[in-house]
């Protein structure tokens, strides 16, 4: 397929697309080795919306998250030929976003080094960026304030480096510990202890939103 | 309790244990508050976005970034080090005096024939040094003392005997750059012998501001109303090996009280470092060495 016939995919649903709804990641992959774009278009499709959001909880910047979302896409479609079926594909496409994600936030580390200031700027301006309206249904037996939800948004978003992406994947993206350990490259042990101190940083964080008494936990 | 299906032995064991249900209660209560953030969603051209940069990556016949393949970013790599690593052996190296026994050596011992040179021929003569041949470009002129050399033998590195005065001419800070350059003594860096001194890292002054210390130390710390409290300690770093720890308040290092200025006269050498942890104060012993 030319690249005009994937770039309409947003609007149009082509015959093939409803069997491509059967096909497991990996025939997508294969058909998409064999000149199948629309095939491609279907991965991106399934995985657009969770790799968007992973970058965006890892980033805190909307557009730098669609940009690296697209990156990755980018990066599987060149490099296709090389992708092994040995991994499950959503292992190997959010091992690259992650890489991208820990690149970007090396670089503007760097940049922070030079202007200290911003790290008491980040909390402000984040809540200025774009974020389009959220279309995940919520849990009925919670109602939570927007007020809250930005908070506990940047409590995740404050998170050291080291189990931002853990937290994300697990609590957010709820994927399992093995896949984790795999799209991070960390032995089972270290991604559950990563896991679990990044989740006593936030119940520390958010321990006013918890109910928690002062001795409890 | 970290997610996942409870066993039906832990189940049990919740309903009968008071302490345990409730600690469990709300590790549920920040997992639901956890997955409560709005998920963002894509803008409506993804698919059109992400299509216009497949196909300008295709026309430009490669991918920009290096990061998809390592199979040329690592040698490529290897040699940018390597070469680094080379020039700043070299840059460190040129300055260790080398020439200055080897002249000593020779001074004297061998006395001076019609085929040494003037000085000034000697240079001129090594100037061309680096022709293995080892014939004097150019010796088919007469100088202008009048002395003939084509019909001299071709001049020899191991002839040639420095004027008493050119030892010193080729110690260090010689401006004679041509000389020293082109003397025939072994590289520096060839030597084991003439490998440069390392000198003891003893106590170093710094007036770096505090976030470089403590990024030295492993430390990563932000500043606030209390003080620098820490935020990660990098495992295995000299922070970590003292005994920092993630939410210890920095309070001084060096007796010296830690703020947002940079710090004068710090000892990076061996330093100590007063912090504050759950309210209680105390020092604690920092070694780089460790």
């Amino acid at each position: 397929m030319g690249l005009d016939q994937f770039k309409t995919i947003d609007t149009e649903v082509s015959k093939d697309a409803v069997s491509f709804d059967e096909l497991s990641d990996h025939e997508l992959i294969e058909a998409t080795k064999n000149g199948d774009e629309d095939a491609f278009g279907e991965i991106v499709s399934r995985y657009r919306g969770p790799l968007t959001n992973y970058l965006f909880r890892m980033l805190s910047d909307y557009e730098e998250s669609v940009d690296l979302a697209q990156e990755a896409f980018v990066r599987v479609y060149f490099a296709i030929d090389r992708y092994h079926s040995g991994y499950a594909f959503s292992t190997y496409i959010y091992r690259i976003a992650t890489n991208l994600a820990i690149s970007e936030m090396r670089k503007r580390k760097r940049r922070r080094l030079f202007s200290l200031t911003g790290l008491f700027q980040a909390d402000s301006e984040s809540e200025a960026e774009y974020q389009p309206p959220d279309e995940r249904p919520q849990p009925e037996e919670v109602v939570v304030s927007d007020e809250l939800r930005r908070t506990i948004g940047r409590a995740i978003s404050a998170l050291p480096d080291l189990y931002k992406a853990p937290i994300i994947l697990r609590e957010i993206e709820e994927r399992p510990y093995e896949e984790i350990a795999e799209i991070l490259g960390l032995g089972l042990g270290t991604t559950k202890s990563r896991i679990s101190r990044g989740r006593s940083i936030l119940r520390d964080k958010l321990r006013s939103y918890l109910g928690y008494e002062e001795d409890e936990l | 309790m970290e997610g996942g299906a409870p066993s039906e032995q832990v189940m049990r064991h919740l309903r009968t244990c008071g302490e345990c249900s409730r600690v469990a209660d709300a590790e549920q209560r920040l997992s639901t508050l956890i997955r409560s953030v709005p998920a963002v969603g894509v803008p409506r051209d993804f698919n059109k976005r992400l299509g216009e940069k497949i196909e300008s990556r295709r026309k430009g016949g490669s991918l920009p970034a290096f990061g998809l393949r390592p199979g040329i970013l690592v040698p490529v790599l290897a040699a940018v080090v390597v070469l680094f690593a080379l020039f700043a052996i070299y840059l460190s190296t040129a300055s260790v005096p080398t020439a200055e026994p080897v002249a000593d050596k020779v001074e004297g011992s061998v006395p001076k024939t019609e085929e040494v040179p003037e000085p000034s021929q000697v240079q001129g003569a090594e100037d061309e040094m680096p022709d293995p041949s080892g014939e004097v470009a150019g010796t088919g002129e007469a100088d202008s003392a009048g002395r003939k050399r084509p019909s001299e033998p071709p001049l020899k590195r191991d002839t040639v005997v420095p004027e008493p005065d050119r030892a010193s001419e080729m110690r260090p800070g010689s401006s004679d750059l041509a000389l020293r350059g082109a003397d025939p003594i072994t590289p520096p860096w060839a030597s084991p012998g003439n490998l440069p001194n390392v000198q003891d890292s003893g106590p170093v002054e710094s007036s770096f501001s505090p976030t470089e210390i403590l990024a030295e130390f492993g430390i990563e710390a932000v500043y606030g109303t209390a003080g620098w409290k820490v935020v990660s300690v990098k495992p295995g770093s000299v922070g970590a090996n003292a005994g920092v720890m993630e939410g210890d308040i920095l309070k001084a290092l060096d007796g010296q009280e830690l703020s947002d200025r940079p710090l004068a006269g710090v000892t990076v050498g061996g330093s100590s470092l007063k912090i504050e942890r759950n309210g209680a104060e105390m020092t604690l012993s920092i070694r780089p060495g460790n």
